[in-house]
């Protein structure tokens, strides 16, 4: 088995970015939905209320901030388009605590599992795909990664169910 | 957000009905992170256990 594909995703539920390599820290792929969309009354909103935001893609630039279609998160005009799709008020905000995450920090699929899928993987959101895996194995969450000190070009991942 | 193709926005819900009754609701897995670092397309994986997880090294 291999890594066979990286996500990140630096607006949460905004497109985010393959990368061919990424830091993996305790909360997850560095600059993973560092930054959110709230509505008038402060409250998280995604894309499950509001889809139009998968429209939109996020990358993150060399100082760690998301950059939206070229554009400063914080930019006024990625504020009004957050504005015409989630209401008056809306905006932006960056939360690097490990409440951004709607269950835990990284999720996990593999090939094996997509392929059963039989749609485009990218409806998972995943944040690695791990390749090689024919049989998906029957596993529940939660599961937990780990990362071996590099030895020459390359580390090792290792990756299981929790319990 | 399974039920949007991710480029045209069109809305699907038989995908996630599918995932629920093909794959019981799960079909990737939510994962802590035990211990990071650098990672790169092509890096070996392997499946291993919670205490073979903590204590290997490279």
């Amino acid at each position: 088995m291999k890594v066979a594909q990286i996500w990140r995703y630096p607006v949460k539920s905004m497109a985010g970015e393959q990368m061919n390599h990424a830091r993996i820290g305790p909360l997850g792929i560095e600059g993973d939905r560092v930054v959110h969309v709230e509505d008038e009354d402060g409250r998280v909103i995604t894309a499950r209320t509001h889809h139009r935001l998968l429209g939109h893609h996020a990358t993150l630039n060399e100082s760690g901030e998301p950059v939206v279609e070229g554009l400063l998160w914080s930019d006024s005009k990625v504020r009004k388009d957050v504005v015409d799709i989630v209401g008056p008020g809306a905006r932006l905000v960056r939360d690097d605590s490990s409440d951004r995450f709607d269950v835990l920090p990284l999720l996990v699929a593999t090939d094996g599992a997509i392929a059963a899928f039989g749609h485009d993987g990218r409806r998972l959101r995943p944040n690695l795909v791990i390749g090689g895996v024919e049989v998906w194995p029957s596993v529940r969450g939660p599961g937990n990664v780990c990362v071996s000190e590099r030895s020459g070009s390359e580390s090792r991942t290792f990756a299981g169910a929790a319990s | 957000m399974t039920t949007f193709d991710p480029d045209t926005l069109k809305l699907d819900r038989q995908v996630l009905t599918g995932i629920v009754q093909k794959f019981g609701g799960t079909l990737a897995l939510n994962c802590y992170v035990i211990r990071g670092g650098e990672i790169r397309v092509g890096d070996p994986v392997e499946l291993a256990r919670h205490s073979e997880c903590e204590t290997s090294r490279a």
